[in-house]
């Protein structure tokens, strides 16, 4: 008999299940056509998954090399059937605790979740965009949407001069404006706090809102919100912007309530106002059975067909009326017999002219302390021309201590003016210093660059900025402006702000300094070719502007001139120190004296002073005498105090040699 | 005491082009040393006026020779950038120094052979040690604004020539360097007294000057020679009673050291300029070299 079975009988046999003892009843098989119980499968026959579990014929459909088939090539051999996907499978490569990582493990992403269907969506979703902060050439500025020509007029935003007074002032966005009040905290819903009811803080004043009268040309009752068209919400509109309307100035856009799931406002974003069901079943009538474009809407439907008795649901007929009628503004369908008008008529816009003020109306309390009641009178114009002191009288202001430009003026010159002008009342002509107001003008903001500088980098200096070259136009008329070639301010890029105007100049300043040609001591060591243009064929291209290239004429070495002249001696001889090498010393037989001679010295002088300590100003001779004289050694031959001397204590031994191994080990 | 070593006992040709370098041996100086532009390196004893051994090695021209103290080895330079070491009796380069960048115009050794400086066209004065094997030089110094035309020792003293005018006195003991301005043109030879408290500078504007090494002070100038374009050695003569200069005019000029006047004016050369002039530490023996390629020993 042999020891080996056959494999159908070894299939058929009854105690083919193994020999351990069933509680409970066995799961049926996932698949009845295949065996589950962890015999041998041949690979043909196996069950082939992608990564994630899948039944999937290894890309038989994209592509792939063993779509069920005999592979083609030898290494395709050991394509990974039934395994995790991996030529290793199950087996584990490497232990890699996440015990340091434990938060970045198991995390399930959005990715797993998502089949490929929705993972090539969210590819193509994906949408590569240019770095904001990226400039590139050709692009626009930064990033934003493409420049028009209303962006390049406008010039860039900043903060307003009001509000940024108001933030040196110490108001922070959000705050209302004014001191601070001392009131209640409130918890974030707005409620006073109970619990610390008795304390009161100080806070900066709420941000009342700003009241903005519109005028009404609708027909909505007041205080109703319209709906915003599309996109932006109504209550939104209503809640958080600082205005509050008196009616809207919108056009009356909820005439018609959204039937159906409209683009931007679904059909469950309804605000609830009529009890509808969105998902009330509806008579089929009202169902749209034509594609593209509206059901033909019947005249009659607004009206039930007379004579005719038809059953209408409460709900469907008012809907009904809703959709077919309009109604008034107060909700009602309008009086029997009239219809609304389809052009709704434009109340005509009040005009009312300005009251017309009286001839002697006089502004109260001021009319005595106004010098000059005439330049009033003659109306708004003469208004605007007053300065500021004349308004600081007009609201009986103190004078501020300013000047005229009489305190300026000599007294000749103020009788000049008297006589030319014939004006008596002038004032005295003081003739003092004018006073040397720094002007903040938009000037100021340029920064300094010497002109010569500036003359000598745009006549010679290289030209940067090769690969912009509008920039290298404002670079160059900065140059010229700075020379004194020019007249008025240096250009500014369209749209640029002042700040990044002020960080360009600063750039141009940087440069020219950087790119002047080169000057002083440096210049006398090269010969530029332009100057031996000069000396050698007088070229046509010879400019008088070269010259400034030139450099100026070496400045003779006074030791040299001295030489010249013959005066030898401390004229020409100058001292440089150097340190000999150690080895050079060494070698020389010198004394090597180190890299300073004046630490030397120190040296030297510390040596001999180590001898002779510092006794003091006492008496002089007496100390050094006993120092000078060495202390006795005694010395006894017959004990050595080193052996029999008493042992320290083991705690020193400790704190020198700290905690030995044997301490550890007990 | 008048100058009696002008007469030319005998002319020692063997150089093919001009003679750059000139020195006698040391301590007696009875040999001499000749390098020029046709790269060989001959030595002779001046005496008998017989060539005793010829060195070649050099690929360019040589500029400089210096003798040790103890005649075993000398030391040549010149265009190929290298400072060789000679071997004299097997003749035979001991070691090349590598590290200028330039034409080596001088090199000089100290008082017991254990440093080699050399003085280059890139403006460097380079040490180098002797003693050791090391290739880089144990020092090297940058000071010169331009190239250095000759170093000269003296003790623990190093005085090195340069074309920017100036004298550069390194003084090893007191780490400091004397800076002297000695003629706006370029310097080409530089000699020390053996005091040690003078030296004599010859300059490309045609003077030779004596100066105080103490203070800088001016003490003499010698002029008359011809001397604006090539390097013309000078030279101490008769116990420095007197000093000598060649001249671009083929001629060697005599100068009474205290007195300053001209003294003599010996033709030699051909015509052809006076390149070195040496006199013998000992005898009354004079050597000049000039462009013609002999060299005229001189003497009573």
């Amino acid at each position: 008999m042999p020891y080996k079975r056959n494999r159908s009988e070894f299939e058929q046999s009854p105690n083919q299940s193994p020999s351990f003892a069933l509680y409970g009843t066995a799961l049926p098989p996932l698949d009845s056509s295949t065996r589950d119980d962890g015999s041998y499968v041949p690979a043909w026959k196996q069950e082939v998954v992608d990564e994630r579990g899948r039944k999937r014929l290894h890309g038989a459909f994209t592509g792939g090399f063993s779509a069920g088939l005999y592979p083609l090539r030898e290494s395709a051999m050991h394509s990974y059937f039934n395994t995790v996907g991996s030529k290793e499978g199950w087996t584990p490569s490497a232990f890699k605790s996440s015990r340091g990582a434990r938060a970045k493990t198991g995390l399930p992403k959005p990715e797993d979740f998502m089949d490929e269907e929705d993972l090539r969506e969210a590819e193509e979703a994906r949408q590569i965009e240019m770095n904001r902060n990226f400039v590139g050439i050709g692009g626009p500025e930064d990033g934003r949407q493409p420049r028009t020509l209303m962006d390049l007029l406008i010039p860039a935003i900043e903060d307003t001069m009001g509000t940024k007074l108001l933030k040196k002032m110490g108001w922070k966005e959000g705050q209302g404006i004014g001191p601070k009040t001392l009131r209640k905290a409130k918890d974030f819903d707005g409620e006073t706090e109970g619990s610390s009811g008795s304390k009161e803080f100080l806070f900066a004043p709420e941000n009342a809102r700003l009241v903005s009268f519109r005028r009404k040309d609708d027909v909505h009752g007041l205080g109703y919100a319209v709906e915003a068209p599309f996109g932006k919400s109504g209550k939104q509109d209503e809640g958080n912007t600082d205005v509050i309307g008196f009616g809207t100035g919108s056009k009356p856009a909820k005439l018609k309530k959204p039937t159906g799931p409209a683009f931007g406002v679904g059909i469950l974003n309804d605000d609830g106002e009529d009890d509808e069901d969105p998902y009330e079943i509806r008579p089929k009538s009202s169902y749209n059975r034509v594609i593209g474009g509206d059901k033909p809407k019947k005249k009659p439907a607004a009206r039930p067909l007379a004579g005719k008795h038809v059953f209408v649901p409460k709900k469907a007929a008012t809907l009904k009326s809703y959709e077919t009628a309009r109604k008034c503004h107060d909700g009602r369908l309008p009086l029997p017999g009239f219809i609304l008008a389809d052009v709704t008529v434009e109340p005509q816009k009040p005009h009312y002219p300005p009251p017309t003020v009286p001839e002697d109306w006089k502004i109260p309390g001021m009319a005595e302390k106004t010098p000059a009641p005439k330049a009033v009178s003659t109306g708004d114009a003469s208004v605007a021309k007053l300065d500021p002191r004349a308004r600081g009288a007009l609201l009986g202001e103190a004078p501020l201590p300013g000047k005229s430009v009489f305190d300026f003026l000599t007294p000749e010159a103020r009788n000049r003016i008297a006589n030319l002008t014939g004006k008596t009342d002038l004032p005295q002509g003081l003739g003092e210093a004018p006073p040397s107001t720094t002007r903040s003008t938009i000037a100021d903001i340029v920064p300094q660059l010497d002109s010569s500088v500036a003359l000598s980098a745009l006549k010679g200096g290289y030209m940067p900025y090769g690969d912009d070259l509008e920039k290298r136009a404002r670079y160059r008329s900065f140059l010229e402006i700075k020379a004194g070639l020019r007249e008025g301010l240096p250009d500014r890029k369209y749209g640029m702000n002042t700040q990044d105007w002020v960080k360009e100049m600063t750039e141009f300043v940087g440069a020219a300094r950087i790119f002047k040609p080169l000057s002083g001591s440096m210049a006398t060591r090269f010969t530029s070719s332009a100057s031996t243009n000069i000396q050698g064929n007088m070229d046509k291209s010879f400019d008088s502007d070269v010259l400034i290239n030139r450099p100026a004429a070496k400045e003779e070495d006074p030791a040299e001139a001295a030489a010249r002249m013959s005066m030898y001696g401390p004229l020409t001889r100058s001292v440089i120190e150097w340190t000999p090498n150690r080895l050079l010393c060494k070698r020389f037989n010198v004394q090597y004296m180190g890299p300073n001679t004046a630490t030397a010295e120190i040296k030297s002088a510390a040596a001999a002073n180590f001898g002779v300590p510092d006794i003091g100003s006492g008496g002089v001779e007496v100390p050094i005498a006993e120092t000078s004289k060495p202390d006795v050694l005694q010395i006894d031959a017959e004990k050595n105090e080193a052996l029999e001397g008493e042992r320290a204590a083991d705690e020193v031994f400790k704190n020198i040699f700290g905690d030995s191994d044997d301490d550890e080990d007990e | 005491m008048p100058f009696t070593t002008r007469k030319p006992t005998s002319i020692l040709t063997g150089h093919v082009g001009p003679i750059h370098a000139l020195t006698y041996s040391s301590g007696a100086g009875s040999y001499l040393l000749t390098g020029g532009t046709d790269r060989k390196i001959h030595l002779w004893n001046p005496s008998t006026s017989t060539k005793i051994s010829s060195y070649s090695g050099h690929g360019y021209s040589v500029l400089s020779l210096a003798c040790s103290h103890d005649n075993t080895v000398f030391a040549s330079s010149g265009g190929d950038k290298l400072v060789f070491l000679w071997d004299v009796s097997t003749g035979t380069t001991v070691r090349r120094f590598e590290g200028h960048w330039g034409q080596i115009n001088a090199v000089a050794f100290n008082a017991d052979s254990s440093v080699l400086v050399s003085g280059s066209y890139d403006a460097t004065v380079r040490f180098w040690d002797l003693k050791s094997q090391a290739k880089k030089p144990v020092q090297t110094l940058e000071d010169a604004k331009d190239a250095v035309s000759d170093v000269v020792l003296y003790g623990h003293e190093v005085l090195a020539a340069s074309v920017d005018g100036r004298v550069r006195a390194y003084d090893l003991r007191m780490g400091r360097c004397f800076v002297d301005v000695v003629s706006p043109a370029p310097l080409t030879c530089v000699r020390v007294s053996r005091d040690g408290r003078a030296m004599l500078v010859s300059a490309l504007d045609g003077t030779v000057r004596l100066l105080d090494r103490d203070n800088g002070g001016l003490l003499k100038a010698y002029k008359g020679h011809k001397n604006s374009e090539l390097r013309v050695r000078c030279a101490f003569a008769q116990a420095e009673e007197f000093v000598v200069s060649g001249s671009e005019d083929g001629e060697v000029w005599v100068w009474d050291l205290l007195e300053g006047r001209l003294v003599d004016r010996l033709k030699a050369h051909a015509g052809k300029a006076v390149t070195c002039v040496e006199f013998s530490p000992v005898k009354k023996q004079m050597v000049t070299a000039g462009a013609d390629g002999t060299a005229v020993v001189w003497g009573e």
